[in-house]
């Protein structure tokens, strides 16, 4: 081999690796995904982890912190510390080695939210209108989250106060460095959550691509649920007026199961068994005819994380709350998960893996009915009651007692039995016992929780004021030393 | 012929004349010999005078008429105890011998036998050889010629001792006390080597020659034979590397048949370089596509990136070690500092194992050999466990035994052992006390142990063979070999074995260029079937067979209730017995990869100096696997049942899953990478010669490219090959009412693929310069380029470079004088390495997609950017010296380092009000700092005796200098306890509660830092934890004594790792129910649960908290962690072993000559035995978590090997 031959070779060599070099890095490295078109961030918002805490989370907690239901010492005895804890209303319920699923969970997701509310509208491929829907949902989901926020540690909304009263740390900003947060007040949070479900309902549209995806009438009735919980009930029943006429206007209209229809024979319910009312939404997340936005959470005994409900029985002051035709005493039996029957006849729900707790329709009624009846409106009240009642019994039973529809007073009392009744170990009435602590219109009460032990005594927990607002979690004060617990 | 000749030249005793007339041939050679050459007079004498002393001390008495040959031998055999070798086509023409003599010595008596007979004989140690006659003697004088001469020193008088041998061949001779050497039977091409201590070797061509005559020149002037040491990039004269190399005892490595993993066989071997033992650092490779041990070079220097070197394999990267034949390395260097190993830039900063295979000599003839050696390792030994025995066991279960806390009606998706059901049947009054107790006591009286050991494992061995060829011309040079790795491991039913075919060629078409090319094909067949793998943690008496041997059922293994199971089964018309025997062959997976790695090499000398050199590599591994669920198997069973609706009996069960058939799994998965590497290299010689310069540069592009896939079919039937299809979109969206589940929602992926390619361009530049070959001064830059980081952001790294400088003090004029100093220089570098934060791009956040059939599909956030990470930078200062004194006795190198790494990549803590709880950030800056030691010594050499010694010794402290940004969760006890850096420690730390005993309800109590004693939970803040130390040895090394008597040797390797600490195995167990997780053989506790703390006062005589049946209670009024994590708990993980223990033995050619073998050796190996541990609770470190201080039992507890190596 000549010189020449040699000097050729490698002239080609070089040729050839310089050939590769324009391109040969241009290459999106492959098996990752980063967030750049619209449909990414309108996928993003599709995340289940927005609209379904299906192994922890949600109200998890709030369903054994309510006078609603009681415990069976047998089944209490061998549940989780955790679980425990939050039944006796003890101040703190977490330690170091707990995880609060709840508040974990929320928290990723506000990471997503303003992820999507900071970047969607420099997003590439997709319409004006296109992002303007995904940013209207973002906005209303990150307002159901501090409304979450500020029920769980700031205390119950009071005008007087509300601009004093810690409340919970706004945060904007998709950025895990930040290291210091501080708590904004009460009013402070109340506001944000108004300007976001503003923003939202600027930008949503009347029917949305789901019911797990917000449209404009859960904007709006979630909204005016903040008013009237905070006592702006004039703007909240205008709201809560729209948010029905925008949901009739809405392409599946969010309606109410007629159990009458429903559990009779070839209804949808029929057959109850020991596993529950066949087909029910309880066991169905994607049910969601009856919601008008559809979140929902896990709500059954322990599956290896969150709380769990093994031991829970419904309170003998909720189960005295029912009407014996109430059809909604067909989702309660004696029995314990699995389908073991429980010896003592106490009923616990049966057929339910979820319960829901966007905004259900059944709700928006009951809501809408408190709103009249704050306002003075007492037949209007009375006129929602029953559209709910008459689903949920027969019409011999639907009636609304006398004396109950009497006075203010007595039918705000009713209004919040029938949420007692609607949502029955549901979590919903930790939140409203918050409510009737806070308000002169209702008589101050004491709140108990009783443990029935298979021998006949009863262990009884009394709930301080305090309890009333949760202490923030461990893993969020041992990161913020610095930032003030609630007593 | 190492005896023979030895007997001959040095031995008073010996007797040269009676020897050489043993045969004629060699007697005519001699006379010859005797008077051709003018020997010096003495030799003559001396020669002469021994003829009279007998060469052996064995004498025959035979009386023999006409009797064949055998009957004769066999008699002298009987007589003297000589062995007689020969084969029975030699003797065949044997004519009858008649002898008579009485107490004359044997090799006399064997000239008279031999004399008449077409054979020959000849003596060896205590063995007679007996060959054919050559036809005539003429042919044999030139057949069997004696090589002869005498050995010079450099002052040209005769040196006495010096050993002379024929490369490639195991006969030695060593001079006599006139220099003078003789050799039987030297090949006519073969390379003569005659060695001394001091002197340097030298290497002569016999070519025909009967004379050779060598002068030998004193080593001190070029002390060391040339040691080599190859980064990847250049191979450098390791006495001119400014580098820290490391590099192992190849005889070492070569011998440790114990592992087949290449790492593992260098530990101990190399100073600076941590092998991680036991099963805790067998992790896989990057793709999966096999695993090796992980080793650590100088010291964690990355927290959270890989801390695993990378491998380079002739020259190029490559993902998969265990492709790698054991048997066909050549030679490994180990590069450790900045300017060893900067020049493979971003990922060096762990350090490179640079591994170069055998290739073929020119000039040698084809020459095969054969390694072989099983090892077998047995059983795994319970004994090392601290489980309860079946009566402590029963007793812990009486004590613990609470149906207040734990009723009966609230287990019925509970474990409930036979035990435990006793104690619930008498609870519920369905026996009498007495019927309980002597169910329980005939419980206790059952070990199954023996009965686990004989049904689950079988005896493991792994047995490697490999057979080879190498040989060439001046033009073409190979080496080639086959082999076979067979891995039979304890598991019933499970196979591996590998398959290598290695080729390595040479080209040198011209004088100019040189080709290489080289191949290796890797093939692992393997498999397992369905089996378990119980140990000393399963209830100590349950059985798993019969007193007739009848496979027993464990059905509440499964965790259902009696009552329960038969509810399930009856609705679901599903059998669901469980019998962890009868699933053996229920299922199986199998799996093949094959892994290809070729790379070519070419160098081409251009013109003076300049030369070009290209390297390009190719790998491939397509691998496949397959796995088959049948669905006898429970785990099938069970979860048809989470598919079946049936709401009572009478109705008929609608499964929504396939009920016969099984799960198949398929998987395929594709690697690639390629390697582009030209450069190009100038060598020029400055001021006449007294200067050298040498430059390199070069451009590097590499493509990696991975993918899996993987395929699930249900209801498949493996004759029929059918399958069923599913309603994915039903299924998951989930059935409600399903037995057991409310409701069952399946989202199994039928079809799933995972690819990756990542493509990395680098320019490289070295440059050398020598100064009167007494002063080097070299230097490296590398700049790489990769698709995985944003260009032009800020995200691309500095370049790595580094640069360094050598001092040959021996060579200095006034270094002369110290004649004791063999050699000595002295070397200082520093330089740069990094680690690139980002395996993905981490300026972003990274999405998943998450496949929907409800709802549409979606994106989930699965790390969350952090746009303020930066490159991990280390900086490394090396500075060392290489000794070698008292003329080769011994040598040795001793470095000191400095290692700064700033921006150290880790987990950091986050404010969980961010929406992360931690994220992948700068941690902040560490640095390590180390001595190395490698000693070589020859403690004494004798023709007879050697033994010399290797010593190897590590020292590296690491510290946190600063964290970048300190989170207050760092002052919790859960973080400080579970963290591997904290500011101020030697990381990996390891920290411990201050125990202050028990109070009076049995509960553990803590001492804070400001001496209040507590109990009380998330009482402790970080700094009331006390620092117990780091979990990474600061000490760490080998001393090897290799013992030599003729051909007999015996090696020694230690291993000590000394300076970490770890926790100890303690009781966990204080609350809730004794009980088992469903579908694990687990539920025994360990022994200490039997000591602890039961009534008052027992707090003064146990460390050991009380039992709480009620975990509410437990768990508020009580930490029991501030026990099991307490100081008390943290012990020494310092220990010595002996790695192995080998002997082995040479058999001498002569021998071997008969059945035409070159060499052969053949050798035993055993160890793992612990000669000192600190801890006195019988821990072995190598199989404890040192953080959560679990103990694992020991596959095996002493291999023992047996090896063959023949050349022939």
């Amino acid at each position: 081999m000549n010189k020449h031959t040699l000097i050729t070779i490698i002239i080609l060599l070089g040729l050839c690796t310089s050939a590769c070099k324009k391109d040969f890095l241009n290459l999106t490295p492959q098996g990752t995904q980063v967030a750049a078109t619209t449909e990414d961030y309108r996928q993003l918002m599709n995340n289940k982890r927005l609209f379904v805490y299906d192994f922890a989370g949600g109200w998890q907690g709030q369903v054994l912190m309510g006078d609603d239901v009681a415990a069976e010492e047998s089944r209490f005895s061998s549940a989780r510390s955790v679980s425990q804890k939050a039944f006796q209303w003890a101040d703190d319920i977490f330690q170091s080695d707990d995880r609060d699923w709840t508040q974990e969970l929320y928290l990723t997701n506000l990471y997503t939210l303003n992820k999507v509310i900071a970047e969607i509208g420099q997003s590439t491929g997709g319409t004006e209108e296109q992002k303007k829907v995904v940013l209207g949902e973002a906005y209303a989901s990150r307002a159901w989250l501090y409304f979450q926020f500020i029920n769980f540690f700031g205390k119950s909304y009071v005008k007087a106060t509300a601009g004093t009263d810690p409340g919970f740390p706004i945060i904007t900003s998709s950025d895990v460095t930040v290291k210091t947060f501080s708590r904004a007040s009460v009013q402070e949070v109340y506001d944000f959550i108004e300007t976001d479900f503003k923003n939202a309902i600027a930008a949503l549209p009347v029917t949305s691509e789901s019911a797990v995806h917000f449209n404009r009438a859960a904007a709006k009735g979630l909204l005016a649920k903040v008013y009237l919980f905070s006592g702006r009930n004039t703007e909240a029943l205008q709201l809560f007026n729209e948010a029905f006429a925008d949901n009739a206007a809405s392409g599946s209209p969010a309606r109410l199961y007629d159990y009458n229809a429903e559990f009779a024979a070839g209804g949808k319910f029929d057959p109850v068994s020991s596993s529950g009312p066949a087909n029910s939404p309880g066991i169905n997340y994607l049910d969601v005819t009856e919601s008008v936005i559809a979140k929902s959470f896990y709500n059954t005994s322990y599956a290896g994380n969150g709380y769990g409900n093994d031991f829970i029985v419904l309170s003998s002051k909720t189960t005295a709350l029912y009407d014996s035709a109430d059809l909604r005493l067909n989702f309660y039996a004696a029995q314990f998960p699995y389908q073991e029957p429980n010896p003592s006849g106490r009923l616990a729900k049966i057929g339910v893996q979820y319960s829901k707790f966007g905004l259900q329709i059944s709700e928006l009624y009951l809501l809408r009915a408190e709103c009249k009846a704050r306002l003075n409106d007492l037949g209007g009240a009375l006129a929602d009651l029953l559209v709910l009642r008459n689903a949920r019994m027969p019409a011999s039973a639907a009636m609304v007692p006398a004396s109950a529809a009497a006075t203010q007073t007595a039918l705000l009392a009713f209004i919040f039995d029938e949420r007692e009744r609607e949502f029955a170990a549901e979590g919903y009435r930790w939140f409203d016992m918050r409510r009737e602590a806070a308000d002169p219109l209702f008589a101050a009460k004491t709140y108990t929780h009783s443990v029935y032990g298979d021998d006949g005594n009863v262990t009884t927990y009394t709930l301080r004021k305090e309890r009333l607002t949760m202490r923030l979690p461990y893993f969020i004060t041992a990161s913020n030393p610095n930032m003030p617990n609630n007593p | 012929m190492y005896k023979f000749y030895k007997d001959i030249m040095i031995s008073t005793r010996s007797c040269v004349t009676s020897t050489l007339r043993l045969s004629g041939s060699v007697n005519i050679l001699m006379d010859k010999l005797l008077f051709r050459r003018a020997l010096p007079a003495g030799l003559l004498c001396m020669l002469l005078l021994l003829v009279s002393t007998a060469a052996s001390a064995q004498t025959v008495t035979l009386s023999e008429k006409n009797a064949r040959l055998v009957t004769v031998l066999e008699k002298m055999r009987k007589q003297t105890g000589y062995d007689f070798m020969y084969s029975t086509s030699t003797i065949k023409g044997a004519g009858p011998v008649t002898i008579t003599v009485k107490n004359a010595p044997l090799d006399r008596v064997l000239t008279t036998i031999f004399e008449n007979q077409p054979l020959q004989f000849s003596i060896e140690d205590r063995s007679v050889v007996i060959s054919k006659k050559s036809a005539n003697s003429v042919t044999e004088v030139i057949t069997h010629p004696l090589l002869h001469g005498v050995v010079y020193d450099e002052h040209h008088s005769p040196l006495p001792g010096a050993s002379v041998r024929i490369d490639g061949y195991a006969q030695i001779a060593v001079t006599n006390d006139q220099g003078i050497y003789f050799i039987k039977d030297p090949p006519a091409r073969g390379r003569l080597m005659v060695s001394y201590i001091g002197y340097q070797t030298d290497t002569v061509s016999i070519t025909n020659r009967n004379e050779i005559n060598i002068s030998l020149t004193l080593a001190s002037m070029n002390m060391q034979e040339v040691v080599i040491v190859n980064t990847g990039y250049q191979k450098l004269n390791k006495e001119r590397a400014t580098g820290s190399f490391g590099k192992p005892d190849m005889k070492i490595f070569a011998e440790r048949a114990g592992t087949t993993d290449i790492v593992s066989r260098m530990e101990g071997l190399v100073a600076g370089m941590t092998v991680q033992p036991g099963f805790k650092g067998v992790l896989p490779n990057r793709y999966g596509t096999g695993t090796n041990q992980q080793s650590i070079i100088r010291g964690n220097s990355t927290a959270r990136l890989p801390t695993a070197p990378i491998y380079v394999v002739n020259g190029v990267q490559i993902e998969n070690l265990s492709m790698v034949n054991t048997d066909d390395i050549a030679d490994i260097s180990v590069l450790k500092d900045a300017s060893a190993a900067a020049i493979w830039g971003a990922r060096a900063a762990n350090g490179v194992i640079v591994i170069t295979t055998k290739s073929g000599r020119a000039g040698d003839k084809v020459k095969f050999s054969y390694s072989g050696y099983i090892t077998i390792q047995g059983k795994p030994d319970f004994s090392s466990s601290r489980y309860m025995n079946s009566s402590e066991y029963i007793q812990a279960a009486r004590e613990t035994f609470d149906p207040a806390v734990y009723p009966w009606n609230s287990l019925s998706n509970s474990v409930i052992a036979p035990h435990d059901l006793i104690l619930y049947n008498q609870s519920r009054g369905l026996i009498t006390a007495s019927a309980a107790n002597s169910s329980l006591d005939s419980l206790s009286g059952i070990n199954n142990q023996q009965q686990i050991k004989d049904l689950w494992y079988r005896n493991a061995f792994t047995t490697n063979q490999t057979i080879s060829a190498s040989g060439g011309s001046s033009v073409y040079n190979f080496y080639t070999s086959l082999s076979y790795l067979k891995n039979y491991s304890n598991q019933l039913g499970a196979t591996d074995n590998t398959y290598r075919i290695s080729l390595n060629q040479t080209i040198n078409p011209t004088k100019a260029i040189r080709i290489s090319l080289n191949t290796l094909i890797s093939n692992n067949v393997g498999g397992t079937k369905k089996t378990i793998s119980p140990g000393p943690e399963f209830i100590p008496y349950q059985l798993f067979q019969d007193a007739s041997g009848n496979n027993q059922n464990l059905n509440y293994i499964q965790g259902l209730s009696p009552a329960t199971r038969a509810d399930y089964q009856a609705r679901s018309r599903i059998n669901l017995d469980y019998s962890p025997l009868d699933e053996l062959n229920l299922g199986y997976t199998k799996n093949n990869m094959l892994s290809i790695n070729t790379t070519a090499d070419v160098n081409i000398k251009i013109f003076k100096g300049l030369s070009f050199n290209g390297t390009y590599g190719y790998q491939k591994m397509p691998g496949k696997s397959s796995g088959y669920d049948d669905s006898g198997l429970y785990a099938m069973r069970k979860e048809l049942l989470n598919y079946t609706v049936a709401r009572s009996t009478a109705i008929a069960p609608v499964y929504y899953l396939p009920s016969t058939g099984g799960r198949f799994v398929t998987g395929n998965s594709d690697n690639y990478n390629w390697t582009v590497r030209n450069q190009l290299a100038y060598t020029t010689q400055l001021r006449e010669g007294k200067d050298v310069l040498n430059v390199q540069a070069g451009q590097e592009i590499q493509e990696q490219y991975n993918s899996i896939e993987s395929t699930i079919l249900r209801g498949y039937d493996q004759n029929l090959r059918t399958y069923s299809l599913l309603d994915y979109n039903t299924l998951s969206q989930g059935v409600f009412g399903a037995i057991g589940s409310f409701r069952s929602v399946f989202n199994e992926q039928p079809y799933n693929i995972i690819y990756e390619r990542s493509r990395f361009r680098s320019y490289f530049g070295l440059l050398s310069y020598s100064i009167d070959n007494k002063y080097i001064i070299d230097g490296s830059i590398r700049r790489d380029y990769s698709n995985l980081f944003a260009s032009g952001s800020s995200s691309q790294k500095k370049p790595a470079y580094s640069f360094g400088g050598k001092w040959l003090i021996s060579k200095e004029d006034f270094m002369k004088s110290q004649n004791w100093i063999d050699q000595l220089g002295l070397r200082v570098t520093y330089g740069i390495t990094g680690n690139s934060p980002a395996q993905a791009a981490f300026s972003q956040d990274i999405l998943q997609t998450e496949i929907n059939s409800s709802y549409g599909n979606s994106l989930f956030i699965v790390s969350p950017k952090n746009d303020k990470l930066s490159w991990e930078s280390t900086h490394t200062f090396n500075t060392g010296i290489d000794f070698g004194v008292l003329k080769g006795r011994l040598n040795g190198s001793i470095d000191f380092y400095l290692k700064n790494t700033t921006d150290l990549l880790g987990t950091v803590p986050a404010n969980p009000l961010t929406g992360s709880g931690s994220v992948f950030g700068n941690i902040g800056n560490i640095t390590n700092r180390g001595l190395e030691m490698s000693l070589h010594s020859v403690n004494i050499e004798t023709p007879a005796f050697g033994w010399s010694t290797n010593f190897v010794f590590s020292y590296n402290k690491n510290r946190l200098v600063s964290y970048s940004a300190i989170d207050p969760t760092q002052n919790t006890v859960g973080n400080r306890m579970n963290a591997r850096n904290v500011v101020g420690y030697s990381s990996p730390t390891l920290f411990a509660y201050r125990y202050a005993g028990l109070d009076q309800l049995g509960d553990p109590q803590i001492r804070l830092a400001d001496g209040t004693v507590t109990k009380e939970y998330d009482a402790a803040k970080a700094d009331d934890l006390v620092y117990m130390g780091t979990t990474q040895p600061k000490f760490n090394g080998g001393l090897s004594n290799t013992f030599r008597y003729k051909s007999l040797s015996l090696t020694a390797n230690m291993i000590y790792n000394l300076g970490a600490v770890m926790r100890r195995d303690v009781n966990g167990f204080y609350t809730g129910r004794m009980s088992a997780n469903a579908g694990a053989f687990g539920g025994n506790l360990n022994e200490d649960f039997l000591l602890r703390w039961r009534k008052p006062g027992d707090e003064a005589i146990t460390d050991i908290p009380s039992y709480v049946a009620n975990q509410g209670i437990s768990g508020s009024r009580r930490n029991t962690e501030y026990y099991t994590y307490a100081d008390i708990n943290v012990v020494s993980a310092s220990y010595i072993k002996l790695r192995d223990i080998t002997l082995s033995y040479e058999l001498s050619s002569g021998l071997l000559k008969t059945l035409h073998i070159d060499a052969a050796r053949v050798y035993a190996q055993t160890g793992n035995f612990m000669i000192w541990k600190a801890n006195k609770y019988d821990i072995d470190p190598e199989y404890q978590g040192y953080v959560n201080g679990t103990r694992t039992i020991p596959a095996f507890s002493h291999p023992f090997t047996l090896g063959v190596n023949v050349t022939f």
